[in-house]
């Protein structure tokens, strides 16, 4: 997103990654980034899904995941939007987990043994 | 970048001509203002409900209020403080003048006729001056006019797109800056037309409100523009209808270009009929060559990225054909 409104995204079509998956990614990746500022309003779904070549119910998913974060909010007739008092600390928190656990799948390691990994790990000293 | 504003610009190429709009306004407030107040202070019969009088009070008090306002702007954009180049500063200042101007002109032609000599002059010679120069654009062409009133953009790399990926790009054409000095031309006539109603007519009133009113609807409706893997799309209007689709098959490249003034004042050279022209603006557009040799020209603050996408979505699509693309 550019200082003038303008939007870009990219996915790729051939990864394994679902696409709603991917789009839902890139707004987080813009909102971290600051590209994408809190109440700034996201495209239309339409005009995404008809630009991406995508179906308009993998954007609507993508966005209705960002919702249910509370990264988004939707209102009929304002569009979808990022939060007033938007948490970049615990975005960034989140993109990490998601990278952890992407890293633990490429090595064979399940979410239930990650866990467990995790919860075993010492605490800081602090 | 400072304010949202490109630097390393002169103030002349970047909107610095709107200082000098406000600096000729300024003594005309002033000459209509001091006699205005001069005369409403010689006054000694006291405000008596006499209409004309309480006319002449309002009169005064929008001169000499406005005359402040402006003075504020004005030394508030060369400071930097309001930057004039921004149309949310830009409009204010000169939509104050404006009415400080008109409330001059209406309080003289109830008190001194010199007032109404000098709104006419101005008025005429503000017009005559635009005119003039759109007039001498299309019959010089560019030499000895100025190539542009903003940056030129910057490279347009092409947006590197792996085999596979694919991109879509939204952005909007920005607003006509003539919309946006339509609104400010209406403020002087609706501060006459109730300062001075036996100057300005209903009908004048009636005439500018609905161009105001119409000019303020079609700037409010812009126009977006979509790259994607389907081509380009332009859409206008609440509803987003679709003006234009041009499939990518039909889409030859596209490049950055820079509409300067002559450009965007000539009608007849760059908007025949094998070019669709969508230029709002001078400055910033996107050139897109198709297959049949038309083009596409289009305004944007930024073409870069637009242009970067779309090249890169030719590109994939050239490499999935196996053609190769110069």
């Amino acid at each position: 997103v550019t200082e003038h409104g303008d939007v870009l995204f990219e996915i790729d079509l051939s990864s394994d990654a679902p696409l709603y998956l991917q789009i839902a990614a890139g707004v987080r990746g813009a909102v971290l980034a600051g590209n994408l500022v809190a109440g700034q309003r996201l495209p239309a779904g339409r005009e995404l899904a008809d630009g991406l070549g995508v179906n308009l119910e993998t954007v609507q998913r993508a966005y209705r995941l960002l919702v249910d974060e509370g990264l988004l909010v939707s209102r009929v007739g304002r569009g979808t939007r990022v939060i007033d008092d938007v948490d970049t600390d615990a975005l960034a928190l989140r993109r990490q987990i998601s990278d952890l656990v992407d890293r633990a799948a490429e090595l064979g390691i399940d979410s239930t043994r990650l866990a467990t990994m995790v919860r075993n790990f010492p605490a800081s000293p602090s | 970048v400072r304010h949202g504003v490109r630097s390393g610009h002169g103030g002349w190429r970047h909107g610095g001509w709107r200082y000098l709009v406000v600096a000729a306004v300024l003594p005309l407030v002033v000459m209509g203002a001091i006699p205005a107040a001069l005369t409403l202070t010689d006054r000694s019969d006291g405000l008596d409900g006499d209409p004309g009088e309480w006319t002449a009070v309002v009169s005064m008090v929008v001169v000499i209020g406005g005359w402040v306002v402006t003075a504020i702007a004005v030394v508030g954009a060369v400071t930097h403080r309001f930057p004039l180049e921004r149309p949310r500063y830009g409009r204010l200042p000169l939509a104050l003048a404006g009415a400080s101007l008109s409330g001059a002109v209406a309080a003289n032609v109830a008190i001194v006729d010199l007032g109404l000599l000098i709104a006419i002059v101005a008025f005429w010679s503000a017009l005559g001056g635009i005119a003039g120069w759109y007039a001498a654009a299309a019959m010089l062409g560019p030499a000895g006019l100025p190539t542009s009133d903003a940056p030129a953009p910057r490279d347009a790399a092409r947006h590197h797109l792996d085999a596979g990926a694919t991109a879509v790009w939204i952005g909007q054409v920005p607003p006509s800056p003539v919309l946006t000095w339509l609104g400010p031309v209406l403020v002087p006539a609706a501060v006459a037309w109730v300062l001075a109603p036996e100057v300005v007519s209903w009908a004048f009133m009636a005439t500018w409100s609905a161009i105001w009113i119409g000019s303020y609807a079609l700037s409010r409706r812009r126009m977006r523009v979509v790259i994607g893997r389907s081509g380009m799309r332009i859409l206008g209007g609440a509803h987003r209808w679709e003006r234009r689709a041009i499939p990518l098959e039909h889409i030859v490249s596209a490049s950055c270009t820079t509409l300067n003034r002559w450009w965007w004042a000539n009608p007849w050279r760059h908007r025949g009929t094998h070019r669709l022209t969508i230029a709002t603006r001078s400055g910033p557009a996107m050139l897109v060559e198709l297959t049949d040799g038309s083009e596409v020209v289009v305004s944007l603050s930024d073409p870069s990225d637009a242009v970067g996408v779309l090249n890169s979505l030719l590109d994939n699509r050239a490499a999935a054909m196996g053609i190769e693309r110069s």
